[in-house]
């Protein structure tokens, strides 16, 4: 019993492919759409029961794209063979994957340009916050002076910020800019300050033991030592990040993913919304991924297992 | 030996020292602490735990100040790190994020313009001899304490200071390599070319005779007694430790050390109490 329910588990996903592909037939049958239009969701269909076979040993890969499948049938369903009134508010996904194949070079120019904008946020958050919280280190007046100041501006979300630095920044791109880096400055400040005050004993003193300069006191000790609170603040911050950005273009930007799916919103071409919302889902999971990456191979050192 | 023939390396000068956190709290850790270290010399600090033996290391290594009183160092003050000296922690301090072979090759890199390959192959020779071949590439949080503590011993000895100073080095190793290191040092400070000075930390009776020439013995925050230790140099572990002069030497410093009758009527106490 258990043994064939586990067959019908793994055969699920190749008999939704079937149908799927079935379905498409129909679809060129009717007439509805000709070979070229529908070639990208043949071949994201092929695509997608090519992984099913090449990861067959894992369990959930069959769950997984069993409900992918079964997804993409019930929509593409719905969207070519019930005849609503609205049918423009719901494309159907044969036609979604084929303006994601038609506009892809402007989809990839949006990734690029939310990226850029994310990275900078983060990059110049990252630089000033870090670099002022070492100045903190060393300085505990300034220190005193700073840590309630950011506990105050910490504490107000970033987004507010938005309409007046409009107003402020000659351009909408630097006022985001402005907006996104504010988000992320205040918790990298306060968490890094904190990182830096509770460094051990020994290993500060086996530092100054050393007779290092202040050179590579700041960037072979304390950088080093900040960079697992730097990460843990990061992954804190990440998808407020992401808010901020998408809120951003939707806005005011004239790029971007989010500016993407405003765009094609005002001339009501649903298909392109829809596009844009997967593409979204993937510049975040790509960001997340790439997080991930550069946390395993910078943070080597602690016992992450250990930690966890 | 004509005691101005060979010049002071280190003098501790009536020093008293309080660290800041106990500020009107008792006793400072530090009270009119005074002693001379000549230059090659070995010295060894015991007495019991908290009579003030790691506050007296740090204010030699320049990380405190004395409140009161100098240290000199070749006869010029100090009070702040210098590349003369190398220190070896109690509490093994290496650097979570460097490679075992990057702690070592930092620490040659502080005092020496040698060039990359140079400092690698020292590094590497130096963990070899603490027994550590076949670690280099990994990190500390894989090591366990008694390794790391040998890392740190080799980043001491590969930076090849004139005066080292140690902190229990050996506390936190195993019998078995204890007995290789003690032998280890000795060996190098008696073949080195240059003049090593040595202010060594211990608990450890035997290892104080085998290793100084002399042995400050401290209680309550200064010295109380100084020995000087009859053995001469090139020495040799197995005839010190069967030698008559050492079961008596031994005997001296253990009395020191344990100050039997405090030590037995605060037991007797204990277990009256308890009973
Ligand atoms: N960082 C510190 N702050 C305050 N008190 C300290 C500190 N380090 C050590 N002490 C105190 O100073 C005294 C001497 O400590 P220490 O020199 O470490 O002793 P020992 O090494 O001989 O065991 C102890 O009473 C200890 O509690
Ligand atoms: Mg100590």
């Amino acid at each position: 019993m258990r043994r064939a329910l586990n067959i019908l588990y793994k055969l699920l996903p190749h008999a939704l492919f079937l149908a799927l592909m079935g379905m498409m037939g129909v679809i060129l049958q009717r007439g509805d759409r000709d070979w070229a239009a529908l070639r990208p969701m043949l071949a994201l269909a092929v695509l997608m029961e090519a992984i099913v076979l090449l990861r067959a040993k894992r369990w959930e890969t069959a769950g997984i794209f069993s409900i992918l499948f079964g997804v993409l049938i019930l929509w593409q369903a719905y969207a070519s063979f019930m005849n609503t009134s609205v049918s423009f508010l719901f494309p159907p996904p044969d036609k979604v994957v084929a303006v994601l194949v038609k506009d892809i070079r402007l989809i990839l120019h949006s990734i690029l340009a939310s990226f850029w904008l994310l990275l900078l946020g983060f990059a110049l958050a990252v630089v000033l916050g870090v670099a002022l919280a070492l100045l903190c280190g060393y300085n505990r007046r300034l220190q005193n002076l700073v840590v309630p100041i950011a506990d105050v501006f910490s504490a107000i979300p970033a987004l507010v910020y938005a309409p007046y630095a409009v107003a402020v920044f000659p351009s909408f791109w630097l006022a985001a800019l402005f907006v996104i880096a504010s988000g992320l400055f205040w918790p990298i400040l306060i968490n890094t300050i904190q990182s830096i005050n509770s460094i051990d004993r020994t290993l500060l003193d086996s530092a100054r033991a050393l007779d290092l300069n202040r050179r590579d006191m700041i960037l072979r000790i304390l950088l080093p030592y900040c960079t697992p609170g730097l990460f843990n603040t990061f992954t804190m911050q990440i998808s407020s990040a992401f808010m901020l950005l998408i809120g951003a273009e939707l806005m005011g930007m004239t790029s971007g993913v989010g500016w993407y799916v405003k765009y094609n919103s005002d001339f009501s071409n649903y298909t392109k919304v829809i596009a844009g919302f997967i593409v979204i889902g993937v510049l975040v999971s790509l960001v997340n991924a790439g997080l991930d990456l550069l946390k395993r191979r910078l943070l080597m050192w602690t016992n992450m297992e250990g930690r966890a | 030996m004509n005691v101005s023939s060979v010049k002071s390396k280190i003098e501790v000068d009536d020093v008293s020292f309080r660290y800041p956190a106990t500020e009107g709290a008792g006793k400072s850790q530090l009270e009119h602490l005074s002693f001379d270290v000549r230059e090659g010399e070995f010295v060894s600090l015991i007495g019991g735990s908290g009579c003030g033996k790691s506050t007296t290391l740090s204010l030699l290594a320049g990380l405190n100040r004395a409140d009161q009183g100098q240290v000199r160092i070749d006869g010029l003050e100090t009070h702040a790190p210098g590349k003369n000296r190398g220190v070896v922690f109690q509490h093994y301090a290496l650097f979570p994020w460097m490679r075992v072979r990057k702690n070592v090759e930092f620490g040659i890199r502080q005092v020496s313009e040698a060039n990359k390959k140079d400092i690698r192959e020292k590094a590497e020779r130096y963990l070899k001899l603490v027994g550590l071949e076949g670690s280099e590439n990994l990190y500390p949080y894989q090591l366990s304490g008694g390794m790391q503590q040998r890392v740190s011993i080799a980043r001491l000895l590969s930076m090849e200071t004139e005066i080292l100073l140690m902190d229990e080095p050996f506390g936190a190793i195993d019998a078995k390599n204890r007995v290789v290191l003690q032998d280890l040092l000795l060996a190098l400070l008696e073949r080195s070319a240059k003049r090593r000075t040595v202010v060594f930390v211990t608990h450890d009776i035997d290892e104080a005779i085998l290793l100084s020439d002399r042995i400050l013995f401290m209680k309550d925050a200064r010295i109380a007694e100084t020995l000087e230790v009859p053995f001469e140099h090139p020495r040799n572990r197995e005839e010190i430790v069967t030698s008559r002069q050492y079961q008596e030497f031994r005997r001296r410093l253990f009395n020191l050390f344990y100050d039997f009758e405090g030590e037995e009527s605060e037991i007797a106490k204990g277990i009256e109490y308890i009973i």
